[in-house]
C-alpha cells in the first residue's frame, strides 16, 4: 500500500520559526520517510517571515534545486499570497508551470489576509489553470483562517480541489467534526489532519464516514509535529482497507496528477510490524 | 510500565453508560475498556476526572461522583479519582466537594469554565479553591484561551493568589500556537504551583513535554492522555517515547510528578507488564514506531 504524507516541510538552513530553531533539510526528510514507510510527500514551501517577493521567488528556487535529487519521492507546493498582487500570480505561473510544483498554499495566518477575500481569487485561478489542489492553512482561532471562509473561497471556485489543512487547528472544533460539517458543505474541500490533537476518530474515521474516503488526507507538518505520531493515529483507528489505501496515500495522489505511480512493493502498514 | 518507567495517566474520563456528545458522538467507556487500553499500553494507573456536563444539578454531581468512586474502588491501585466542581453552585459545591474528598476518596477538583460558564479567577471560584486548600488537593482546570474568563493567564492570577494551592492547567492551555511556542510554560514560569499537563494536545512531541519541562523544570509537566471515549493514550506515550531525554526527566514526566501532585504512594500502585518503548497495539496489530524521532526541533534560546 502506498504511503503519501499530504503537509511537511524542510528547512535546509537553520532558522528560527514559532520560537523554535528549526533545521529540517531534505535529507533528514528522506531519511524520517524512509524509517516509516512514506512513499512521497508533498513538501509545501514554508517561508519563516512575510517575505519580499524576490526572496519568496529565491525560496521557490532553493526548494526545487534541494529536492531534485529526490523528486522521485517529493512533490512540492508554493508558497502564494494576495499581498503580491499581478507579480505574485507570475511567480504561481512559474512554480506551477515551469517548476512542475503541484499544489499552491495559502496561509492566511502568516501573510495576514483573509481566506474568502477576493484578492486571493488570483492565486486559485492559478490553481485552476493548471488543475493543481490549493491547501489552506485553518485556524479557528484566528481572523481570517477560519474553515468556513475556506467553504465560501470553496464555492466560487467549484473546479478547484481546495484541501483544508489542519482541519481548523482546534481540539474542540475537531472533537466535535464541525470543520467536517463546514467541508461537508461543499463537494471540493478534502480535509488534512496534521497538527491535530490526539483524536484518532476525529482525525481520519468520522471526517472519512461524513465526506467519503476519498476526501481524507493523511498529513504529519513535520519537522514541528511528528510523522510518527499521525501515522500512528491512522494506524489506531479500524478503517476498511480501501478506505486506508485511499487515505494514507491514495487520495493524495490523485489529487497531485501522480495517481499512475505504482504502489510501493511493501505494503505495510504505517508503522512496522513489531 | 513502559520501557522500564512507572506510568500514571494524570487525565482520563469513565463514562459508564452510552451518552451521546459532540453532534452525534458515543462517549462511553466502561471501566474494562478502560483498563484494557492502559494494559495494552502499559499505563499502570490513571487519574479518572468525575465528568459532568453543561447545566448539570448539584444532585447530578453527587450521582456522578458516587458512581465513579464505586468503579474506582473496584480498581485499587489502578484508578484514582478526581471530582468535579461547579463553584456557580455557591455552597452546595464546596460542600458536596468536602464530600466527595473526605467521604469518597477523591484527590483532586476539576473546574471547567468553559462548560460551567464562570470566570476563572473570578470571586465565584474562592469558596471552592478555599475548600481545595484545606483539603490539601489540587485543582485541574479546562481552560480556552478563546472562550472569555476562561484564559490560562487566569490559572497563573489564581495560583499567584493561592500560592498553597497547587493548579493543574489541563491540556497545556489547549492552544495549537501556544503548544508549539510553549507561551503557557513561559507564563506559569515563576509560578511554582502551576503545573502543566499534556493531554488533549498537538502532535507536536516537544511542544508537550520536552519544551514544557526545558521552561518550567521537569517536575511540573505531567504526561496525561485524556482517556476515554476519544483520545488514544497511545499517541501522547508515543510522544515521550520518540522524545530523547534523560533518565530522570521521563520518569518524572511519566509518572513520578503526578504521584507527588495527587499525593499517591508509589508503593500502593499495581504495575503492568513493561511495554517496549516506541510499540503499540493498533487496529493493525502490533506496530513498531522508530525511536527516538528523527529530528526534534528545539527551542530557541535567548540570543539565538
Amino acid at each position: 500500500m502506498l504511503s503519501a504524507d499530504a503537509h511537511a516541510h524542510v528547512f535546509e538552513d537553520e532558522r528560527v520559526l514559532h520560537g523554535r530553531v528549526i533545521r529540517y533539510p531534505t535529507a533528514t526528510l528522506i531519511q524520517e520517510m524512509d524509517r516509516h514507510g512514506v512513499d512521497l510527500a508533498l513538501v509545501i514551501a514554508r517561508p519563516s517571515a512575510q517575505l519580499p517577493l524576490d526572496d519568496l521567488i529565491q525560496l521557490h528556487d532553493r526548494l526545487a534545486a534541494d529536492t531534485e535529487p529526490h523528486r522521485a519521492r517529493l512533490a512540492l507546493a508554493a508558497w502564494a499570497s494576495p499581498r503580491f498582487g499581478p507579480q505574485g500570480v507570475q511567480e504561481l505561473e512559474r512554480t506551477v508551470g515551469t517548476l512542475g510544483f503541484r499544489a499552491i498554499k495559502l496561509h492566511p495566518e502568516q501573510e495576514q489576509f483573509l481566506l474568502d477575500d477576493l484578492a486571493v481569487d488570483q492565486c486559485v485561478e492559478v490553481a485552476a489553470a493548471h488543475g493543481v489542489p490549493v491547501i489552506a492553512h485553518t485556524a479557528l482561532a484566528v481572523h481570517g483562517a477560519e474553515p468556513w471562509r475556506l467553504v465560501r473561497l470553496a464555492t466560487r471556485h467549484p473546479g478547484v480541489t481546495f484541501v483544508m489543512a489542519h482541519l481548523g487547528a482546534d481540539g474542540g472544533m475537531l472533537q466535535s467534526l464541525s470543520a467536517v460539517e463546514l467541508a461537508a458543505d461543499v463537494d471540493n474541500i478534502m480535509v488534512e489532519g496534521s497538527a491535530t490533537v490526539t483524536d484518532p476518530s476525529a482525525t481520519y474515521l468520522e471526517p472519512a464516514r461524513i465526506l467519503g474516503p476519498e476526501r481524507v488526507l493523511y498529513g504529519s507538518n513535520e519537522p514541528i509535529h511528528q510523522m510518527a505520531l499521525s501515522l500512528l493515529k491512522l494506524d489506531l483507528v479500524n478503517l476498511p482497507p480501501d478506505w486506508r489505501e485511499l487515505l494514507a496515500g491514495g487520495n493524495l495522489m490523485r489529487i497531485l496528477g501522480l495517481a499512475d505511480r505504482s504502489s510501493s512493493p511493501e505494503s505495510q502498514p504505517s508503522g512496522a510490524t513489531a | 510500565m513502559r520501557d522500564g518507567y512507572l506510568v500514571v495517566d494524570a487525565h482520563a474520563h469513565l463514562e459508564v453508560h452510552p451518552r451521546v456528545v459532540f453532534g452525534g458522538r458515543n462517549a462511553e467507556m466502561p471501566t474494562e475498556r478502560l483498563l484494557a487500553q492502559m494494559d495494552a499500553c502499559g499505563i499502570d494507573a490513571a487519574l479518572v476526572i468525575a465528568h459532568a456536563w453543561a447545566g448539570w444539578t448539584i444532585d447530578q454531581y453527587r450521582a456522578e461522583h458516587d458512581v465513579i468512586a464505586d468503579e474506582i474502588s473496584r480498581q485499587p491501585g489502578r484508578l484514582f479519582g478526581a471530582c468535579w466542581a461547579d463553584p456557580t453552585l455557591g455552597a452546595a459545591a464546596v460542600r458536596e466537594l468536602e464530600r466527595a474528598v473526605t467521604e469518597l476518596g477523591y484527590l483532586a477538583v476539576k473546574l471547567h469554565p468553559v462548560y460551567q460558564r464562570f470566570v476563572f479567577d473570578g470571586p465565584v471560584v474562592t469558596p471552592i479553591v478555599e475548600m481545595a486548600s484545606k483539603l490539601r488537593i489540587p485543582v485541574i482546570a479546562h481552560l480556552d484561551l478563546r472562550v472569555p474568563g476562561c484564559e490560562p493567564w487566569r490559572m497563573v492570577r489564581l495560583a499567584r493568589q493561592h500560592p498553597d494551592v497547587v493548579f493543574v492547567m489541563a491540556h497545556m492551555g489547549r492552544d495549537a500556537r501556544s503548544i508549539q511556542d510553549l507561551s503557557f510554560a513561559y507564563a506559569a514560569a515563576d509560578v511554582p504551583n502551576v503545573i502543566l499537563e499534556g493531554s488533549s494536545t498537538t502532535t507536536d512531541a516537544y511542544g508537550t513535554f520536552q519544551g514544557p519541562a526545558e521552561v518550567i523544570g521537569a517536575d511540573r509537566v505531567l504526561f496525561a492522555a485524556d482517556a476515554g471515549a476519544f483520545h488514544h493514550p497511545a499517541v501522547n506515550l508515543l510522544k515521550l517515547d520518540l522524545l530523547e531525554l534523560d533518565r530522570a526527566t521521563k520518569e518524572r514526566i511519566f509518572g513520578l510528578n503526578a504521584l507527588r501532585v495527587f499525593n499517591i504512594p508509589e508503593a500502593s500502585i499495581e504495575r503492568t507488564t513493561d511495554r517496549r518503548r516506541g510499540v503499540f497495539e493498533t487496529a493493525m496489530g502490533q506496530q513498531s514506531y522508530p525511536v527516538p524521532a528523527g529530528a526534534i526541533q528545539p527551542r530557541a534560546r535567548l540570543g539565538a
